[in-house]
């Protein structure tokens, strides 16, 4: 099992969510996956905790999601505790060059990084612990 | 910057807010009646600023720049206010404990649930008391005063979706509008403050 990435756990839950990473950059992106019809065949990644613009995935039955920042308590995190979404928030990567989010400080480097080591990439979320969310690199 | 006429404006931000709604839930959350609604909608749609999914309705690109715009063209002269702007200071301390207590209430165990509920229906109590200090500046403010008041009448009868639930007009779901709201009128749209 490798771990590629952990962030702050929203809620424990032995939901274990699969799919490939789709990196969602603005509201047209996620209505295009919805119309798709294939919003659950991914996890969804975003930069923002107070990524409002993903509300109407969440509203469709998205699986699970990662941030690259924001917290626990956040809107985003209040709206996947209440359609039991797993989502890690505030990831960062296990390798890589060790970058973390430290809000007003940070470049978008830092995004850019995690975006791309990501996305595309075949993964499934464990949540089970209270803490810590971690993101499992399939294959 | 263009202004939207009024009633046109209240639907499409009710639209803007919500991100995804029903018209059902775009007249109650404008405060506009079942024919206003839809001639407000028949118009957005004949200018693509609106788009139907399903049962729900989401707004174009240029169906948000026009809100953003509208929010732009109304308020600037609003945004060096040192009144409004102190108001919005406090507003984020019972932001945050609003956030705070909502994210307990949702993972305590019923035992304690009854008490952070009481904390934080005491801190929406005393947000209604400041919207009507508010509404000075933007009058539209009263009806998230009153969408509130009917929200805690829901839980107080027992309904405790309307607590957190994105499903009905909870506490959660007004309280985060009127953030989005209160954030566009001071020119400062999450979408822009994306961290």
């Amino acid at each position: 099992m490798t771990v590629i990435a952990e962030g702050m756990n929203v809620f424990e839950t032995s939901k274990q969510p699969s799919g490939t990473v789709h990196y969602l950059a603005d509201p047209q992106s996620v209505i295009a996956l919805i119309d798709s019809g294939k919003l659950r065949d991914h996890i969804l990644l975003v930069r923002g905790g107070t990524t409002t613009f993903l509300a109407p995935a969440l509203t469709m039955g998205a699986i699970g999601v990662i941030t690259m920042s924001g917290a626990p308590e956040s809107h985003l995190g209040i709206l996947s505790r209440e359609f039991q979404t797993p989502c890690v928030m505030t990831a960062h990567l296990t390798g890589g060059s060790g970058s973390r989010y430290v809000p007003g400080e940070t470049d978008d480097s830092h995004f850019e990084e995690i975006v791309e080591a990501l996305n595309g990439k075949n993964v499934k979320l464990d949540c089970s612990d209270h803490d810590v969310g971690k993101v499992v690199l399939l294959d | 910057m263009t202004a939207l006429p009024d009633e046109q404006f209240l639907l499409l931000n009710a639209l803007w807010l919500r991100k995804m709604a029903t018209r059902g839930t775009m007249e109650e959350n404008a405060g506009l009646s079942a024919a206003a609604a839809e001639s407000c909608l028949r118009s957005a749609a004949d200018h693509q600023l609106v788009r139907v999914m399903g049962d729900y309705y989401v707004l174009t690109d240029s169906g948000r720049r026009a809100v953003l715009d509208h929010y732009d063209s109304e308020f600037a002269s609003l945004r060096g206010d040192p009144e409004l702007l102190a108001w919005y200071e406090r507003f984020e301390g019972y932001n945050a404990r609003f956030l705070e207590l909502m994210s307990a209430w949702q993972t305590e165990a019923d035992e304690a649930k009854e008490r952070t509920y009481a904390r934080l229906a005491r801190i929406v109590e005393r947000h209604v008391e400041a919207l009507a200090g508010a509404a000075r500046w933007i009058p539209r403010y009263s009806h998230y005063a009153a969408r509130f008041e009917r929200s805690l009448e829901h839980v107080d009868s027992g309904r405790s979706d309307y607590v957190s639930s994105p499903m009905v007009d909870s506490l959660h779901n007004i309280w985060f509008e009127f953030h989005e709201d209160l954030l566009a009128v001071l020119g400062r749209p999450r979408e822009s403050l994306e961290d």
